[in-house]
């Protein structure tokens, strides 16, 4: 297929690792890489979209910024494995909340993500295509935050495609059909993340998220400036996964 | 009382299994179960209450598909009270490495069904297990030495949605069934946990596939698996 979208990502063959680990932000994979990774190497600068590789106790990790929303993720995607060969995509992004269940900082792990406009499954049409993260990477991300003490949330998510909408406009049916049903959290990108990767049978994801603010605890949402670098425990998750990958040989 | 089940809260225990043929409901009742009895009385559905191992459990007939799913999954937590529900059931496996016998636990459910689509405005519903549940389940299974998977199944509304299901398998769906999707929605509605529990009788790739008696004794397995597995943790 001719390249309708120029590449987000130009780096050399083989710079860019089997396990990548995509926040949002490319300034938090710049920090992720400072902080956690040996000998990192920046291999990408595309559109400002920071990807580094380096080491993480001894595994081959990169970690690639992905853009904000589904088409951004999507693309990312689709280049890191068809054109460099990825197999374990894990996304480590931040949401909003409105469980009474999650606070401002806490870690979550989604089973499945639910989008608003149905944009990333329109080939289903009127059959509904839930877009699904790995068990094996769920399970393994479960496992290692059982390990390293850090409690998680783990379920539905929901996938916002129009930040500013103008809900005034709409009525309240429209606004939330799903009022009432459980959610971990909201973010932008999962259900894209979840929908390129089940186009190829040999490529894992799962979707981690720190949640940055809070619709019911409004008072604990953290600064802007913080946000950067408040995500450690979900890096460091994000981290161990990538080892247990490496150890199972997938 | 609804229009599906009679019976009161009190005759119907926290953990409610689901299967969509009332008469396996029945062999459950006769061969895995102590002191039960029946409390449904409504269009020849089983629906009975005993003890497994010390343990009260219900067991509830569905009927197939996603509308009845929908009408007794509902009944159950919302009139009944029901606490947890288990979908124990057979399959029609999407993937060729999946044989037959082999345990699969949905993780989410697809759906060929418009029930949610105009349920939720036309937004995509995510069915979804507790994920809680399904890991000690799935660790269950590992320790029994069973074949197991953990994935997307996609619930279809008729035999006519075969070619459309594979669609949903090159996308990773695992398997057939008919009545997840409508089960784990309800679940979620009511903010229980769900899981479901399925066994492989028919491989549609590899076109391999049980006689009836053996899928009647996979069933039977599958059941005595998750009546012992869940019950062991709600007592654990």
């Amino acid at each position: 297929m001719s390249k309708f979208i120029p590449d987000l990502i130009c780096a050399e063959e083989g710079a860019i690792a089997e396990t990548v680990l995509l926040p949002g932000d490319p300034l938090r994979a710049k920090y992720l890489a400072e902080t956690y990774l040996e000998n990192a190497v920046l291999y990408n600068e595309a559109r400002g979209m920071y990807g580094y590789t380096g080491h993480y106790k001894g595994t081959r990790v990169s970690v690639q910024g992905s853009g904000m929303g589904t088409s951004c993720i999507m693309e990312c995607v689709h280049q890191l494995v068809e054109d460099y060969g990825c197999k374990n995509l894990i996304r480590i992004g931040t949401c909003g909340s409105s469980s009474l269940d999650v606070h401002v900082g806490d870690t979550l792990i989604s089973t499945a993500s639910a989008s608003v406009s149905n944009n990333t499954v329109q080939e289903f049409g009127n059959y509904d295509f839930i877009p699904t993260g790995s068990f094996e990477l769920i399970k393994l991300a479960y496992d290692c935050s059982k390990e390293l003490g850090i409690p998680v949330h783990i379920g539905p998510t929901t996938c916002t495609d129009a930040l500013y909408m103008e809900r005034d406009k709409m009525p309240e049916f429209a606004v939330d059909p799903m009022k009432g049903y459980n959610f971990i959290g909201g973010e932008m990108e999962g259900t894209g993340l979840f929908v390129a990767a089940s186009h190829y049978k040999h490529v894992r994801a799962a979707l981690l998220i720190t949640c940055s603010d809070h619709q019911v605890y409004t008072h604990e949402d953290t600064p802007l400036a913080e946000r950067e670098n408040s995500y450690n425990n979900m890096m460091k998750i994000a981290l161990e996964v990538a080892c247990k990958i490496d150890r199972e040989g997938k | 009382m609804g229009l599906c089940l009679t019976g009161r809260k009190e005759d119907v225990a926290d953990l409610v299994f689901l299967t969509n043929d009332s008469l396996n409901v029945e062999w459950i009742a006769n061969n895995l179960l102590n002191d039960v009895f029946y409390y449904n009385e409504i269009r020849n559905m089983r629906g009975c209450t005993g003890f497994f191992d010390g343990t009260r459990v219900s067991v509830q007939g569905l009927g197939i598909g996603p509308v009845n799913a929908a009408m007794y999954a509902v009944e159950i937590t919302n009139e009944l009270d029901a606490k947890m529900l288990i979908k124990i059931d057979t399959c029609r496996s999407l993937q060729a490495d999946i044989g037959l016998g082999d345990i699969i636990l949905p993780q989410t459910a697809h759906t060929t069904s418009r029930i949610n689509k105009h349920r939720f405005n036309g937004q995509t519903f995510p069915a979804v297990a507790d994920f809680i549940w399904m890991d000690h389940v799935y660790t269950e299974a590992l320790k029994k030495d069973k074949n197991v998977f953990a994935g997307p199944v996609v619930s279809i509304e008729t035999r006519h949605e075969l070619e459309i299901a594979k669609q949903f398998a090159e996308r990773g769906a695992l398997a057939i069934d008919m009545e997840m999707n409508q089960t784990f929605t309800a679940a979620q509605r009511f903010h229980i946990p769900c899981v479901g529990i399925l066994t492989v009788t028919e491989n549609l790739v590899t076109g391999e596939k049980m006689n009836e008696e053996e899928a009647q004794k996979s069933f039977q397995d599958i059941a005595r698996f998750a009546l012992d597995a869940v019950t062991k943790r709600v007592e654990g």
